[in-house]
């Protein structure tokens, strides 16, 4: 779904990552982790098709083909507090784009609601909803396109623990139940281990990929249990 | 009701017509464009890109006196009509506008920075429109007009280009209602969906000035910031949902428009207070009720939130 060889990105002459090889496949559930300032946000920004490369290639193919079928959270959420929205019609406006027939939205944004534990909030003001409830709806959002592909930019940051862990376990069940491929930017080792198939590490300007076996070292390989 | 009534209110719509049609399509049009503009937290956007236009304005009206002071032989005569007529005014009215549009309306610097063009676009273009006619007591009192508002002598030709821009404007929100409020919300967001974020951007900022530049042009700076914003913040105080705002703000401008213009037609029920700045003072003052209304349904909601729940539920 997505072949990055020998990739470089960065923004005009800074280079933020060298020479990196991702090969993400239908079904996997990645992580992408490493330090702030490491590359992760600009990663998903080239996955997301708003940074081109600087060297090497980044291809991509099947469901990553078009925008239709890739759901994506973002890190930052820019819409205006005093602007009313019920949880239903912001998650719907994660269809824009999506090429859907309008028959099918009805359903798709049920799903959604459905598969985010969301349903009983549907048409409660999004800004009343708790924190973690805003950041399921923000998943929601990115689910209501029935995407083959979700990119997740740290969708558990600024939530506690338990709130994390259930998020999380969301996210591993639309993997495993649903067959998406995720692709999730993290700073929390204990998840990579406990939840991927497999991690892009990204440190000191480059990055590695590995797979689930590999896991064991990755403590060793940041130097520390937290990053 | 008298025979001289009914020959008094025809009367009335024939000499008031135009005006109020163009009260109509200038109230749909700035309503329906507001709620973006109000959407994407640029109220102040639309303060700015009103004055610029009112700068416009100003320009072509010193242009106008350069003309006829340098008019030297009969193939001037064309050019100087030109610079004299209402239509140099209106161009040159809506290519400020769209330059102070393209300047502020982009996203993409820190929020201290947008702020600081506003500022500076809104202080030198209303400076600048006064100082350049201050020696001009014939363009000086058309700046003012401009500043207070009027629609009084409407005409044909203008409600026509309204039109356009109104049927126009209805049509793409229409269409596009969620990409709009999506691109405005949340451009990132947008940009990911694979919608055409900058080019969107670009139409936006190009069609608000289109928008304002004609409204000002016609009807003067607080009925267009007015009906640019007023209404969609009386709608945003009452709706529950994005979707709400876009269907109510226009409804609360027309309401205001029709209150304010329709005594106007019937005899002895004008008002004799200027109908445009009226219809703003109107929506200025509903927008307190509407502010109340949203405190109390937040207070009652965060009480419904944090009710404990019953036993067992």
């Amino acid at each position: 779904m997505i072949n990055a060889t020998n990739l470089s990105l960065g923004y005009g002459n800074q280079v933020i990552l060298r020479e990196l090889d991702l090969h993400i496949e239908e079904g996997q559930f990645w992580f992408i982790v490493g330090r702030n300032g490491t590359g992760k946000t600009t990663l998903v920004r080239a996955l997301l098709r708003q940074l081109t490369p600087l060297d090497g290639t980044l291809s991509f193919s099947g469901a990553m083909r078009d925008h239709s079928r890739l759901g994506v959270v973002p890190q930052t959420l820019r819409v205006e507090p005093t602007l009313p929205t019920t949880t239903a019609e912001f998650i719907s406006l994660g269809s824009v784009g999506a090429q859907l027939p309008r028959r099918d939205l009805r359903a798709n944004l049920d799903y959604a609601l459905e598969r985010t534990d969301l349903s009983a909030q549907a048409n409660q003001s999004y800004w009343q909803l708790s924190g973690g409830q805003q950041q399921r709806a923000r998943i929601a959002r990115a689910l209501v396109r029935r995407p083959k592909v979700l990119i997740a930019d740290e969708p558990t940051r600024g939530l506690d623990v338990e709130i994390q862990s259930a998020l999380l376990e969301q996210l591993r069940d639309l993997n495993v139940t649903d067959g998406i491929t995720l692709a999730v930017v993290s700073h929390n080792l204990k998840a990579v281990k406990q939840y991927a198939s497999h991690c892009a590490l990204l440190s000191n300007g480059g990055g590695v990929a590995l797979e689930r076996p590999q896991f064991d070292t990755l403590e060793d390989s940041v130097g520390g249990s937290a990053l | 009701m008298s025979d001289s009534f009914f020959s008094e209110m025809a009367f009335n719509w024939t000499l008031y017509h135009n005006m109020f049609a163009q009260g109509i399509l200038i109230a749909v049009t700035l309503s329906l464009t507001g709620v973006l503009v109000v959407a994407r937290n640029q109220i102040f956007t639309g303060a700015a890109i009103s004055a610029a236009s009112t700068l416009g304005i100003a320009l072509a009206l010193v242009l106008a006196q350069y003309s006829t002071v340098h008019h030297h032989t009969p193939d001037d005569d064309h050019a100087t009509n030109w610079y004299h007529s209402d239509s140099f005014k209106t161009t040159m009215a809506v290519i400020s506008a769209a330059a102070a549009s393209l300047i502020v309306v982009g996203r993409g610097r820190s929020r201290n920075a947008y702020e600081a063009r506003i500022g500076w676009i809104f202080l030198v273009s209303s400076v600048g429109a006064n100082l350049l006619v201050a020696k001009s007591p014939h363009s000086l009192e058309e700046i003012h007009r401009v500043h207070s508002s009027s629609i009084l002598g409407a005409v044909q030709s203008e409600n026509l280009l309204l039109a356009i821009v109104a049927v126009v404007t209805v049509l793409v929100f229409a269409a596009t209602w969620r990409g709009q409020l999506l691109l405005a919300t949340d451009p990132e967001m947008a940009s990911s969906s694979g919608m055409h974020s900058s080019l969107w951007q670009w139409i936006y900022a190009i069609w608000l000035a289109i928008c304002i530049g004609l409204a000002i042009r016609f009807s003067g700076l607080l009925y267009t910031f007015g009906m640019l914003v007023l209404p969609t913040l009386i709608a945003r105080n009452c709706c529950h949902s994005m979707r709400g705002v876009l269907i109510t703000s226009p409804i609360v401008a027309l309401c205001a428009t029709l209150i304010v213009f329709v005594p106007e037609l019937i005899p002895g029920w004008s008002t004799g207070y200027p109908s445009e700045q009226l219809a703003v003072f109107l929506l200025g003052v509903a927008l307190l009720p509407a502010w109340c209304y949203q405190q109390v349904r937040i207070r009652l909601q965060q009480g419904r939130a944090t009710r404990p729940c019953k036993p067992g539920v």
